[in-house]
């Protein structure tokens, strides 16, 4: 019945290729920890051709925000969630909210402008002491964050308060973020191999 | 020949030796980190674009088993003898002993800034964290939350997973109402303490690094997730006939259209499909 006892041998190989490759592209964005970051294993090895390379301008690169620090309006209420707005303003970014949480400024942009192929979690920029806290929303529309990831809040102003509360004093956000490396929309093709990359907001 | 997995409680003084001294020196070599980056990578939550292979997701477990099988092996090229131990959450459910001791995974953060300073993972033995999600590059604890405690899952909440008879349920993700996949992930409707069961649970139980994107950090990331990978065992024990789900990738039409593996897809990064390691029984066992 198991596969895996006659292919034993030949799914070492496969793990340490397909592994090499998944490993590299994050490096990019470890990298931005003020550490150095580890060496791509081995060069990269037999790479996974048929991966997305990174694309310079997708979003989530530069993405449809404008730097942080713009916006004035302060805080929305709590219902910074809500998905009100919106409407293809071009490009525009509006500070949902903007306020000190336990000696952290936490601020929140969202872009005006839809992407359509990404998740509502693209439209979303938030910072931490103006350090970017890389958000993702869950399928009922609550948010996490990368700082506390097993567990979901219903704003992404509560997903940013519960973030600072983990943080020790005087510690910094990284900027880490997933899947930096591809930034590809969800794939066309039948539900398999490709491996969705992209998604979220990062630096 | 099937090697044993074992109850980390029952390692003798060799075993926790050797294990301890292959984890470290995967982490000398710089292999360590990959580890941490692979987990980061395969993280895509159920509300964003893409495929789903880690996390809120049916392929949950297996991805799992593979990440482990391969870490695994990683432990074996430094010592053949060496496999990986579990930790059973519902028995030994302290911030003290078994497995938080010195000659495991040390003990819990200090109360300061969370910082494990026990143990061979402190920073003073060299367990730095090269990969993390703030500047710190210690690893960190709060077992049990300490400014608001919670408690490990119970036998009971594990007992109730492991009833459900089906493997998962649409929509194959978070909010999936039924199925044993999500109820031992974790994920429950809404947010707060709904979404803290089983899986998820333990990881906000240890806290500090265990509860952010880079959890891979902390070795007890890998005691917790055997024990994961055995309550699958469990499940599949009690329900003979149940397999992995959903045998056949969902339609266009479908909402998780591409975004879930199906039984028999590779699950990346590997090219194995979740029905090739259903059965692992001739490849480890657990005791």
């Amino acid at each position: 019945m198991s596969v895996l006892r006659n292919r034993r041998g030949a799914l070492r190989v496969l793990l340490a290729t397909a592994f090499a490759a998944v490993t590299a592209p994050v490096v990019t964005a470890a990298a931005s920890h003020p550490r150095t970051a580890p060496e791509p294993a081995e060069g990269g090895g037999h790479a996974r051709r048929d991966r997305p390379s990174p694309t310079p301008g997708a979003p989530g690169a530069a993405g449809p925000y404008a730097p942080p620090g713009a916006g004035a309006g302060s805080g929305a209420g709590g219902g910074a969630g809500s998905g009100a707005g919106g409407g293809g303003a071009g490009g525009s970014t509006e500070a949902v909210f903007d306020e000190i949480y336990r000696g952290r400024r936490i601020h929140g942009f969202r872009s005006r402008t839809r992407v359509a192929a990404f998740g509502d979690g693209m439209r979303w920029h938030v910072t931490v002491d103006d350090q970017p806290l890389h958000l993702m929303r869950r399928a009922d529309g609550s948010y996490l964050t990368m700082v506390d990831h097993y567990g979901s809040y219903p704003t992404p102003r509560e997903a940013a308060r519960a973030a600072v509360d983990q943080l020790l004093p005087g510690e910094r956000l990284s900027g880490l973020s997933h899947g930096s490396g591809g930034v590809a929309p969800a794939p066309a093709g039948g539900g398999g191999a490709e491996e969705g990359g992209g998604h979220g907001v990062h630096a | 020949m099937a090697y044993t997995r074992k109850n980390v409680g029952r390692l003798t003084t060799g075993e926790r030796r050797r294990f301890v001294g292959a984890v470290r020196e995967l982490k000398r070599r710089g292999e360590y980190d990959e580890f941490v980056l692979t987990h980061i990578d395969h993280f895509a939550p159920d509300g964003e674009s893409g495929l789903r292979a880690a996390h809120m997701t049916p392929s949950f477990l297996p991805w799992h088993r593979l990440f482990l099988l391969e870490f695994e092996e990683a432990l074996q090229r430094i010592d053949p003898a060496v496999t990986l131990p579990y930790w059973d959450w519902t028995r030994n459910r302290g911030a003290t002993g078994t497995p938080w001791t010195e000659d495991l995974l040390g003990g819990n953060g200090r109360r300061s800034d969370r910082q494990v300073t026990t143990g061979p993972f402190s920073r003073r033995e060299g367990w730095i964290l090269e990969v993390n999600v703030t500047d710190t590059d210690y690893l960190t604890r709060d077992l049990g939350r300490s400014h608001d405690p919670i408690a490990l899952p119970t036998a009971r909440d594990v007992a109730s997973a492991l009833e459900d008879p089906v493997y998962d349920t649409a929509p194959w993700d978070s909010t999936a109402p039924g199925g044993f996949r999500n109820k031992i992930e974790g994920w429950g409707r809404g947010a707060g303490s709904a979404s803290w069961r089983n899986h998820n649970r333990v990881h906000r139980w240890i806290g500090g690094t265990m509860l952010g994107a880079a959890s891979v950090n902390d070795p007890a990331f890998w005691l917790h997730h055997a024990f994961v990978d055995l309550l699958w065992t469990r499940w599949q024990q009690r329900h003979r006939t149940a397999r992995y789900l959903p045998a056949r990738p969902p339609g266009p039409r479908d909402s998780q259209y591409g975004r879930v593996v199906a039984r028999g897809e590779p699950l990346p990064p590997w090219d194995y499909t979740p029905a090739d390691v259903e059965n692992v029984a001739e490849v480890y066992v657990y005791a």
